[in-house]
């Protein structure tokens, strides 16, 4: 009777205990990265979880980025705007003068030109393309960085396995996740700052703090009596994640960085928060998703991208080649996009509006291709021509990437399966290494 | 002090043109209109019959039916006028000046050319491949034989007028993003964050290589703002009241940046002194930049506004005044505006009606179209004796 109560376990045994006697197994409580177990795994062990060490950074421009002012200019034309195409490392390939840093790194980069995605509105697309906008089964679907969390799970550092760095405020965004469950939702630094009050107050010893801690889990077992395990594992989740990252203070110091890192990636928020979020890939964070606002340019679409295309272009190939640098790149697979693309059409307020039509999505890293251009648009930049993909098509891809086969895993939502990406996508065969 | 209802502007009529163009000047005897384009082309009508054809009765102005007649009449004239395409530029051709017989023209890629307008078909005099890198977003005539450009390059540059050679440049910290010349002031330009540079005729006319550091400047840093990680706002037209000895500054004072939203804005200095002597909101928040400005002969401004999202105005206003004298709210979208003493002609860049939207909107016919440019032809008062 006693077990049925508790769901199967027994009465002493806290959900907490074998999380504990799981992070004590693998050493991550003093934040160590993949290699530095302390000897607590096999050797065979230690290879096959270094083999599940891949990452993502992903980069989110929000508002639409143009892509006729950034991967698929075209000068000269009805709608191709006032910026030049410069040459890149890749020979035959030209993207926008405005982004002179990553024309010399586009040998390293898989750029897609031809997206045609569903909807042009930001307020249901932005969780249309983050989702993968699959097929509406009753349920919402996670969001990409909670399906890795989900799919390939926290890493040996223990470390939250999908954090956002963003500018304004931050906190635990738990609608990410779908039916997931909030554990998998992302927990977002604003301005890379760490939550607040994160540091434990000095008349708070060790010893008063782990006296506080026992009284905790003592009341968690008796509020866990009656109820589902999972509403006591997200409550230790939290509790948890806030011990690791009291304990990972380091990772929001930015008195750290170099001054060559910080002139590098640059001192306006995207380069700052791009800086952060490559500390964090380093320390062992799974899935980093790195914000930036202010792309919907409706107005004054050239002085405005004039503007914010040389930040971007200085904080993307930074990260790019710093990751490289640091032999990253084949573990991290880095993603910049947006929810749409601009129009070609240019209106009266010298803007372009929504166009999901035929848009751009850069990529690189861990299991893409090296030095390729998928997809082509018209003349004009006003139809796609070749190699069409959606949104969903680009899940698989990732997910390829990844070490995921897209259409062998499923999710398993309380018995429901639903798969992890749109049904009839497939991969893009020229974005995969 | 004039009668602001002898200047009130009359609707002559328009050319439109696609793709769009971002500017249209007059010429000095305002008989030809040239207009950029996004597309590397420039455009010229020669408006002599339509000119001719409103000289050739004098308009009875107490007969309202024959001046309506006469102004169908001649807006029919200028909607059937056929432009002349020349030009070999790239990008958007966006910076435009007259001078006598000469018109300078500049692009969005660095190139800039003189040309001969005294035939219908313009003649290149010379020209200047990549005389800057990148965007040229101003240039104008000097009364010393020069022309001046300057752009995104953050430099600018005077030329010989007659032959094209490089005189002087001088590099600055900033995008240049306006510029204008007058006998009293010499050289003012404008930059990406609201500064005002000023050279004297004396400085410029000495300068040899290179342009020596401007000998004043005014702060007009309330017309920019940085927005999350945007340089939002600038300086957008600067002119000069020789009369009042004044420096006019424009843009907008920005609220925001991405879909940029401002308050259209023209600030005054006294130009001996650079104290700011007056600010003037022309509208709200969605009427955004100030796009251009000029000082007509009685003394007093007119401007455009572009309107995001709005409309746009015309706008007529004294600097003494709070309040413009004329608003017209229903233009859309003009972006730049050049008056013509000699004709009292205006003439304004507006965009036609319905140009915005998301997606793929098609035409009747299934095609995916640019949007035009219906350049506006306004007329201030009674024509010239010159012109009768």
């Amino acid at each position: 009777m006693a077990q049925e109560e508790n769901h199967g376990r027994h009465p002493l045994c806290a959900v907490r205990d074998h999380q504990l006697t799981r992070r004590q197994l693998l050493g991550a409580a003093s934040g160590l990265a993949m290699g530095g177990l302390g000897g607590l795994v096999s050797p065979q062990t230690a290879q096959a979880m270094a083999a599940r060490e891949k990452q993502v950074l992903f980069i989110w421009i929000d508002g639409g980025m143009s892509q006729l002012e950034s991967w698929d200019p075209k000068p000269g034309t009805t709608f191709g705007g006032p910026f030049r195409a410069i040459p890149t490392s890749l020979p035959g390939v030209q993207i926008s003068e405005l982004m002179p840093q990553t024309a010399k790194l586009m040998d390293r980069l898989a750029v897609i030109r031809s997206m045609t995605t569903q909807d042009n509105s930001h307020s249901a697309g932005v969780g249309r393309i983050q989702r993968g906008d699959p097929k509406n089964r009753g349920v919402t679907y996670p969001y990409f960085g909670s399906a890795v969390a989900k799919l390939l799970g926290p890493m040996s550092s223990q470390l939250p396995p999908y954090v956002w760095v963003k500018p304004g405020s931050g906190g635990f965004k738990h609608q990410d996740a779908g039916f997931l469950g909030p554990q998998y939702g992302a927990l977002a630094f604003g301005d890379g700052r760490p939550p607040d009050h994160m540091q434990r107050p000095e008349s708070i010893t060790d010893a008063r703090d782990r006296r506080r801690q026992a009284l905790r889990e003592r009341v968690n077992q008796r509020y866990l009596q009656g109820r589902r395990t999972t509403a006591a594992e997200a409550t230790d989740y939290v509790f948890d994640t806030a011990d690791i990252l009291m304990r990972r203070a380091d990772l929001f110091d930015a008195s750290k960085f170099s001054t060559r890192d910080k002139q590098r990636y640059g001192s306006h928020d995207l380069g700052r928060h791009m800086l952060v979020g490559r500390k964090m890939l380093e320390a062992g964070v799974r899935f980093v998703k790195v914000n930036s606002y202010g792309w919907d340019t409706h107005g004054d679409n050239f002085n405005a991208h004039a503007s914010l295309m040389p930040k971007f272009d200085q904080a993307f190939s930074a990260v790019v080649e710093d990751l490289d640098e640091r032999g990253m790149l084949d573990h991290v697979l880095v993603i910049a996009m947006s929810e749409f693309g601009r129009t070609p059409r240019i209106n009266g307020h010298i803007g372009r509006d929504h166009w999901p039509e035929a848009w751009s999505v850069a990529m690189a890293g861990c299991g893409v291709q090296r030095g390729v251009v998928v997809g082509e648009t018209n003349a004009k930049g006003t139809w796609v021509e070749k190699e069409q993909a959606d949104i969903g098509h680009l899940f698989h891809t990732w997910f390829h990437a990844l070490g995921i086969d897209s259409q062998a895993v499923e999710y398993d939502n309380d018995g429901q399966p639903l798969p992890i990406a749109h049904d009839d996508c497939d991969v893009v065969p020229g974005l995969l290494a | 002090m004039m009668n602001p209802d002898t200047w009130l502007p009359t609707k002559q009529g328009a050319v439109t043109v696609s793709p769009q163009a971002p500017a249209a000047v007059l010429s000095d005897d305002g008989r030809q209109l040239f207009a950029g384009s996004f597309v590397g082309a420039v455009r010229r009508w020669d408006l002599s019959p339509w000119h001719d054809a409103r000289a050739a009765e004098p308009m009875p102005l107490d007969k309202a039916k024959q001046a309506r007649a006469k102004r169908a009449a001649s807006a029919q004239l200028l909607a059937e006028a056929e432009p002349v395409e020349f030009g070999e530029h790239g990008g958007w051709v966006e910076a435009l000046a007259t001078q006598g017989r000469r018109l300078v023209s500049a692009d969005s890629w660095g190139k800039l050319c003189c040309w001969d307008i005294s035939s219908a078909k313009p003649a290149l005099v010379w020209r200047q491949e990549s005389a800057h890198d990148g965007w040229i977003r101003a240039v104008e005539f000097t009364s010393t034989g020069l022309v001046v450009s300057c752009g995104r390059d953050q430099t600018v540059k005077l030329w010989e007028a007659e032959q094209g050679r490089l005189v002087a440049d001088w590099r600055h910290t900033q995008d240049l993003m306006a510029a204008t010349w007058s006998d009293a002031a010499g050289l003012v330009l404008g930059d990406a964050r609201g500064n005002v540079l000023r050279w004297s005729v004396d400085r410029v006319r000495k300068a040899a290589e290179t342009l020596p550091s401007p000998e004043q400047t005014f702060d007009a840093t309330v017309l920019y703002k940085y927005d999350r990680i945007q340089d939002v706002g600038g300086v957008k037209a600067i002119a000069v009241d020789e009369a009042r000895k004044q420096l006019a500054v424009a843009g907008a004072e920005p609220a925001r940046g991405a879909t940029v939203q401002g308050t259209p804005t023209v600030l005054f200095f006294d130009l001996a002194s650079g104290e700011l002597q007056a600010t003037r909101k022309l509208g709200a928040s969605k009427d955004c930049y100030v796009h251009a400005l000029q000082l007509h002969p009685e003394g007093f401004w007119m401007a455009v506004t572009c309107g995001t999202p709005g409309t746009g105005q015309l706008l007529f206003f004294n600097t003494d005044d709070e309040e413009p004298f004329y608003v017209d709210s229903k233009v859309l979208n003009p972006h730049s505006l050049c008056f013509n003493q000699r004709t009292q002609l205006l003439c304004m860049t507006t965009t036609n009606r319905g140009s915005n939207g998301n997606g793929r909107r098609l035409n009747k016919e299934g095609e995916y179209e640019a949007n035009t440019t219906p350049i506006e032809l306004l007329s201030l008062g009674a024509i010239s004796e010159d012109q009768e």
